[in-house]
């Protein structure tokens, strides 16, 4: 039996010509959280719609918990638990209320589980309010609740803390990371707050422009976001063949605004300030860096690498 | 399946809406009886039925029936619950389709009750009334142009064709069903569905000197109307308008299904 949960492959979806996701291919294995990179309309809330049934591929094959055929993937997406883009609310119906509406719709005859959920994402105090009453970020929680009511192998959020404080946000955080350690849930979540995404994922995927760019593991990233030397000057090709000649190293990078990032020497920099005063060139900036997975995300999807 | 009807009924338990419409439509049906019974007893004048016959149940039925069909699937799209069944409850979309089917006419049949009832209880009263406006099955058993007496026969085939009637209707529903999966805005789900049913309503209630249209119609639910379901109606009649009903009811959700299984849900 295979060992992962999900596999897509060569996937594309195409609206009206445009290819919104474009021979996308990706695993995702037990027991990890993968944080979905992408701009605005890079393609990750298609991505997760084709893995939710919402939408379907132009091309290419999903296997989900081993099926592959359309209709055993359909049965098994009752082991998913989903919230795209908005969750699932009634916005008449209390929280409590929106959990049993959800319970009942999935099978589910645990009464208990109603109260367990609530408390879980904090809402135990609502009451009887309308969801309509409720802030962003308590319907997020509630959202999140009722993705977890069927117990999922695989969560798939888009999203999830937005609209939360940053209590919320360390609680949902909390939260992933349990599941996932305890119940080895895989977790698929998307966010534009990356340094959170940093905090929580334990790999990457990059899309842009419906294209996954790259997917790494979070110690392959903390390996790229490595720590360096930021340089900037007015002539940087100089800088450069003093790299490669007098340090014997190419193990910089050429960033769009034409700073440069050394890898090497990070520990020993006074000899590479030694080396750019020898040679005459004129820095306006010399700092120590780590690089951030912001900043690392701009360069797999615009920047310029020198490997 | 049954999980999505279980789930849907719940809603509705807690909904007002459905609460509001439900005593709109009772005071609808005693309204219309009522105006039978003066117009019957010369209290008032037939000219007053003209207003009031927009509550009479073919009226109110082709709004009501939309605004249901705009209410519950196409709210359940807008709050995402048809995205949650599929993505999450693994059920099929001609499952959706089903569930949302039988949950509807349950509700158009709810809706419709208030005037069965109405029509029994003041049919037991032995009080005259007359038949003032709409092609309406309700009045018309009610205004006993036959001139039946009180016995269980008569009330079991009363029934019998009230039934059959409000089930005419739940099937002239489907059309707003296949609008609900197709359009999901609830607005245009309102005005669209109740323009075609009631023009629908309307053709087959007068019927046509247009053999082609009248052909048509007559495979359809709405020609199933105080023409054909009366008192005196024989059995192959009403076993025709069931037979009718249900077929039409299976091809509008079979249309409904071929439209949704390919569509995307946002």
């Amino acid at each position: 039996m295979a060992d992962y949960i999900l596999k897509i492959k060569e996937l594309t979806k195409t609206y009206r010509q445009v290819d919104a996701l474009r021979n996308v291919s990706i695993t995702l294995y037990p027991g990890k959280i993968y944080g979905l990179i992408g701009s605005n309309g890079a393609g990750k809330s298609t991505l997760m719609s084709v893995i939710a049934g919402l939408t379907f591929p132009t091309s290419g094959s999903i296997e989900l918990f081993g099926k592959d055929n359309a209709r055993a993937i359909q049965a098994e997406r009752k082991r998913i638990g989903c919230m795209i883009e908005s969750p699932s609310l009634n916005m008449s119906l209390s929280a409590k209320e929106n959990i049993r509406y959800h319970r009942i719709l999935r099978g589910i005859s645990n009464v208990e589980l109603e109260d367990e959920l609530i408390e879980l994402v904090g809402l135990g105090d609502t009451g009887k309010k309308q969801v309509k009453d409720f802030s962003l970020g308590m319907k997020q929680r509630l959202g999140i609740a009722v993705s977890l009511i069927n117990n999922p192998e695989l969560l798939i959020l888009d999203e999830p803390i937005n609209g939360l404080d940053p209590l919320g946000v360390k609680e949902i955080r909390i939260l992933l990371k349990k599941l996932c350690e305890e119940q080895h849930i895989t977790v698929l979540i998307s966010s534009h707050n990356l340094p959170e995404l940093y905090q929580v994922a334990t790999d990457y995927i990059i899309i842009h422009d419906g294209e996954i760019k790259q997917t790494l593991t979070l110690g392959e990233l903390e390996n790229k976001c490595q720590r360096h030397i930021l340089i900037e000057c007015e002539k940087p090709e100089d800088l450069l063949v003093l790299f490669e000649n007098e340090l014997g190293t190419t193990n910089y990078k050429i960033m769009p605004d034409k700073t440069i990032k050394l890898y090497d020497y990070v520990d020993n920099k006074r000899k590479v300030a030694t080396k750019i005063f020898e040679n005459g060139i004129i820095t306006t900036n010399f700092s120590v860096e780590g690089d951030t997975l912001e900043n690392y995300f701009i360069s797999v999807i615009g920047g310029e690498k020198n490997d | 399946m049954i999980n999505i009807i279980q789930a849907d009924l719940y809603k509705f338990k807690k909904s007002k809406s459905i609460k509001i419409l439900f005593l709109i439509m009772c005071a609808a049906a005693a309204s219309v009886t009522f105006v039978s019974y003066l117009v019957a007893q010369g209290t008032i004048g037939m000219e007053i039925s003209g207003p009031i016959s927009g509550l009479s149940d073919v009226m109110t039925i082709a709004i009501i029936g939309p605004f249901l069909a705009g209410i519950y699937i196409c709210s359940d799209f807008s709050n995402k619950s048809i995205n949650d069944t599929i993505s999450s409850c693994g059920m099929g979309r001609g499952v959706v389709i089903i569930s949302k089917a039988i949950v509807f006419y349950f509700l158009v049949l709810l809706m419709i009750l208030p005037y069965a009832v109405v029509t029994v209880i003041a049919f037991t009263t032995g009080a005259e009334f007359a038949e003032p406006f709409s092609p309406s099955v309700f009045l018309h058993i009610l205004a006993n142009q036959t001139d039946l007496s009180l016995t269980g026969a008569v009330i079991g085939k009363m029934l019998v064709i009230m039934f059959v009637m409000m089930l005419a209707y739940a099937s002239q529903m489907s059309i707003a069903i296949i609008l609900a999966f197709v359009i999901r805005k609830t607005s245009f789900v309102i005005f669209i569905g109740f323009g075609i049913i009631l023009v629908l309503q309307i053709l087959g209630g007068i019927g046509t000197e247009i053999s082609a249209i009248e052909n048509i119609l007559s495979i359809t639910p709405f020609s199933v109307n105080n023409q054909v379901l009366a008192m005196d109606a024989e059995v192959s009649d009403i076993v025709k308008a069931i037979g009718v009903c249900l077929l039409f009811m299976v091809w509008m959700l079979s249309i409904a299904n071929g439209v949704f299984k390919k569509s995307e849900i946002k």
